[in-house]
């Protein structure tokens, strides 16, 4: 649970850096998500069996829509889908042998 | 159990998925809510991100690109309306040349509408620069183009010479040969009213007469493409392809008067 707020206060600032303070810093409107970076990187180093990577993808996905003027949803439930079809390629054909806090 | 924890997985994110979509029905409330308890931080990153872009010299290019932006953009503006007004004095010049200038009061007018299909312009210039219904109007080149039709106080609508209703009288250039050139609509000229024993040629120009005290004598109408006989006929008839372009027509004069 614990860490559950903590990913949701980390991606809730994510989302305003992404909004108020990098448009400043990279010109051409170039922005990198780093939403979509922190939830693509958690579900390749994540260890197997955890999903912390997929609630990640909800938490971030749904702040990317409600800052976004979409559908709601549309966002959160397009990351989850990204982050366990990353997890499930990864767990079936590919092994890291680094990074097995998560 | 595993059928029990697969089926609870299931069932939670059947949950997760429709209350996202439940979500929606109240969407403008949560934007607001998010909108307004982050609108403070917000402010405070925005005004960070723009002094570290400013203290970094990015601010001050942008800035600068900006403003070399904007005025590269009105010097276009600015030598767009110079090439239009060569245009407009080159067109002047040649109707100088022409002696026109001298011998009738013209206003220039821009095209600014056309009806292709009634063969109808409209012109920038109406009564506040002294265009009247009736008066003729004519390309550059000394080619007429047809008569005012109606004048309002900054816009007129030209009949072209090739309308259905138009009538000018007409006469083959250097010859006595009279006649009535009317519009065939689609820009297309009928030379009418030739009797038939005078002689018509393919390629004979066709200028105006003035009988009709519409156009001055001797404005170019067209070129005789074909020419239309019928024995029982009193008069013969031809296809005059005009000089103007109705497409290509932009400026146009409008004689408001003969000098004294």
């Amino acid at each position: 649970m614990k860490q559950a707020i903590v990913l949701f206060l980390v991606f809730y600032v994510f989302a305003l850096l992404q909004m108020s303070f990098f448009v400043h810093l990279f010109p051409n409107g170039l922005v990198p998500n780093l939403i979509i970076l922190s939830v693509v990187l958690l579900s390749i180093f994540e260890r197997r069996g955890s999903y912390a990577s997929f609630v990640a993808a909800l938490f971030g996905g749904f702040l990317l829509d409600v800052f976004s003027g979409g559908v709601i949803g549309l966002w959160a439930l397009g990351l989850g889908f990204a982050s366990l079809l990353i997890k499930l390629i990864l767990e079936d054909y590919v092994r890291f042998p680094i990074l097995k806090k998560f | 159990m595993r059928n029990l924890i697969l089926r609870r997985r299931f069932g939670i994110l059947v949950l997760v998925i429709l209350s996202f979509l439940s979500l929606n029905l109240i969407s403008s409330q949560v934007r607001e809510f998010a909108t307004s308890i982050s609108s403070p931080l917000q402010v405070s990153l925005w005004q960070a991100g723009k002094n570290i872009s400013t203290f970094f010299g990015g601010g001050s290019l942008r800035t600068e690109n900006e403003v070399l932006r904007q005025e590269n953009f009105a010097l276009l503006q600015k030598l767009i309306s110079l090439q239009d007004v060569e245009r407009e004095n080159e067109e002047l010049r040649r109707m100088l040349d022409l002696g026109l200038a001298e011998e009738f009061r013209m206003v220039m007018a821009e095209v600014i509408g056309k009806n292709l299909v009634e063969d109808v312009i409209t012109i920038r210039g109406g009564q506040n620069q002294g265009i009247q219904k009736g008066m003729s109007v004519i390309a550059s080149g000394t080619i007429a183009v047809g008569k005012v039709v109606e004048s309002f106080s900054d816009h007129a609508r030209v009949q072209l010479i090739s309308a259905d209703e138009a009538r000018t009288d007409a006469q083959i250039a250097g010859t006595e040969t009279t006649g009535v050139v009317r519009g065939a609509g689609g820009q297309k000229l009928m030379f009418d009213l030739v009797p038939q024993e005078d002689e018509l040629g393919v390629g004979d120009m066709v200028v105006t007469s003035n009988l009709g005290g519409v156009f001055p004598k001797n404005l170019l109408i067209g070129e005789i493409t074909e020419i239309l006989k019928a024995g029982s006929d009193p008069f013969q008839k031809a296809s005059v392809k005009p000089f103007f372009s109705l497409k290509s027509l932009e400026t146009v004069f409008v004689i408001t008067s003969l000098r004294p």
